[in-house]
């Protein structure tokens, strides 16, 4: 076959910030490997972003997330804004291997160049998105996406991540989805700030709405108070409801300054560490790979003659990452 | 961590999807990701698909005689838009004879009929692999 020529990373960065999509395809996939130089480019991408409108979409498999983007898509672009989709479907833990189907349901903005849509795989990540869907937003932001819409995994009640990188969490729900028990759990009602009832021609969708609106009453008093509302997504119902909520949700967050300022603080800290820990993990692996012989207590933990706490303890002091004798600390435990 | 990605979709009218279902699962097994495109694909929605999604394979299952008039297209679009990313085209209705035309038109594999799941295995990683050696 013919040659195909790797760009460089400065080829790619320059790419990206004139808006081109394949250096910002190329980019992600670079992000997406862990590849450090994947780190090198957000670097330099860093201080041009920050202008996107960044909505996550989650809720549990089957609830219509993928619709309600395309519907979502479909509002934005009548409005003249370009749109960035990140759409994250889950990895096998058995083959590693996926199956990213979510572009489907988007297919009329096939030929839309303003239209990128990304599907990524959540390999082996927990948490409802990805590690690289931060950097991928950015890439997104940076080639001059207005909106960029984060779809997550379908996700239980604890798969919160997407609240912390997008400035309106959109969850969708559907009539007779668990009773008001379920509802109350902690989670992902935590962390809506619009809850849709999809598929709401469904019986029981005032209800599925009246349980959400009563939850929010109690516990949200003073602070914002989530939306809920309802749509069918498919018949594209209900969806400026959504747009004109995710619009109040925006001026309530720019009104109120100081805590902007603190939920901006809190955020960046998660960012932060979510990202040391991803550069620890991915040099320890790397350390592994180059020195197999680190796990060599294997055989004596096989053998009964260690276990995996001290040899946890012996490679980490080999590697020079901390974990000294406890010693007195138990006393004041 | 890296995967190999693989764009599957089927062309034109042609809905025939359990092959191209049948293969996305059988991919996956493998560890790749694929991105599923379903049925009723243009070759500029595949071409476009591709290049938002950083596809390394493009596979496209034939199960009516589109394939005849679109892939040409497809492998045309590809070249002129200067990317070199590797087509191959499976399905039961790919004659010897239309296979041979089509491997001679650029692409890059045909699995017809029969074809043993360990070849197209093979045959999407060594596309891979040998145009990341390139």
């Amino acid at each position: 076959m013919t040659q195909r020529r790797k760009p460089s990373i400065d080829e790619l960065v320059a790419g990206t910030l004139a808006g081109n999509l394949r250096s910002a395809s190329q980019l992600i996939r670079i992000i997406d490997d862990g590849n450090p130089h994947g780190w090198d480019a957000l670097k330099r991408l860093f201080p041009h972003s920050g202008s996107a409108l960044v909505i996550g979409i989650t809720g549990p498999p089957g609830a219509g997330k993928s619709t309600l983007t395309d519907c979502l898509i479909q509002h934005a672009r009548k409005a003249g804004k370009t749109v960035g989709v990140l759409a994250v479907d889950p990895s096998s833990p058995i083959s590693g291997g996926a199956i990213l189907g979510d572009r489907i349901r988007m297919n009329r903005f096939a030929l839309d160049e303003d239209v990128f849509i990304r599907s990524l795989a959540s390999r082996g990540h927990f948490g409802g998105i990805t590690p690289a869907t931060r950097g991928a937003i950015r890439v997104m932001d940076v080639m001059g996406k207005d909106v960029v819409l984060v779809e997550t995994v379908g996700v239980g009640q604890d798969e919160v991540d997407i609240a912390r990188l997008a400035h309106t969490t959109i969850v969708v729900a559907v009539p007779g989805l668990g009773d008001d028990i379920q509802a109350m759990k902690a989670g992902i009602l935590e962390v809506g700030d619009v809850f849709v009832v999809n598929k709401s021609d469904r019986p029981d969708a005032d209800k599925t709405v009246g349980y959400l609106a009563n939850i929010f009453r109690r516990v949200r008093a003073g602070d914002w108070s989530p939306k809920v509302l309802k749509a069918q997504a498919l018949h594209h119902k209900g969806i400026d409801d959504i747009w004109q909520a995710i619009d109040e949700h925006r001026e309530y967050r720019d009104a109120s300054g100081p805590s902007q300022l603190a939920r901006q603080r809190a955020n960046c800290e998660i960012e932060l560490k979510a990202f040391l820990q991803q550069a620890l993990h991915h040099e320890l692996a790397k350390q592994i790979d180059a020195n197999p012989e680190i796990l060599e207590s294997v055989s004596s933990i096989v053998a009964g003659e260690s276990d995996i706490y001290a040899a946890t303890d012996h490679i980490l002091r080999t590697l020079g990452l901390f974990r000294e004798n406890l010693g007195e600390d138990r006393k004041t435990g | 961590m890296s995967a190999i990605r693989v764009l599957v979709g089927v062309l034109g009218m042609d809905q025939h999807e359990v092959g191209a279902v049948g293969i996305a699962k059988m991919l996956r097994d493998e560890g790749m990701e694929v991105i599923y495109t379903g049925c009723f694909n243009t070759p500029q929605t595949i071409m476009q698909a591709a290049v938002e999604e950083d596809a390394d394979v493009i596979g496209i299952s034939a199960h009516s005689w589109e394939y005849l008039y679109y892939a040409p297209e497809l492998l045309d679009l590809l070249r002129q838009n200067d990317l070199d990313i590797p087509v191959i085209i499976g399905g039961s209705v790919i004659t010897a004879e239309d296979g041979a035309k089509m491997l001679d038109m650029g692409v890059a594999a045909v699995f017809g009929s029969g074809s043993v799941v360990t070849d197209m295995i093979d045959t999407v990683r060594n596309l891979v692999a040998s145009d990341a050696t390139s």
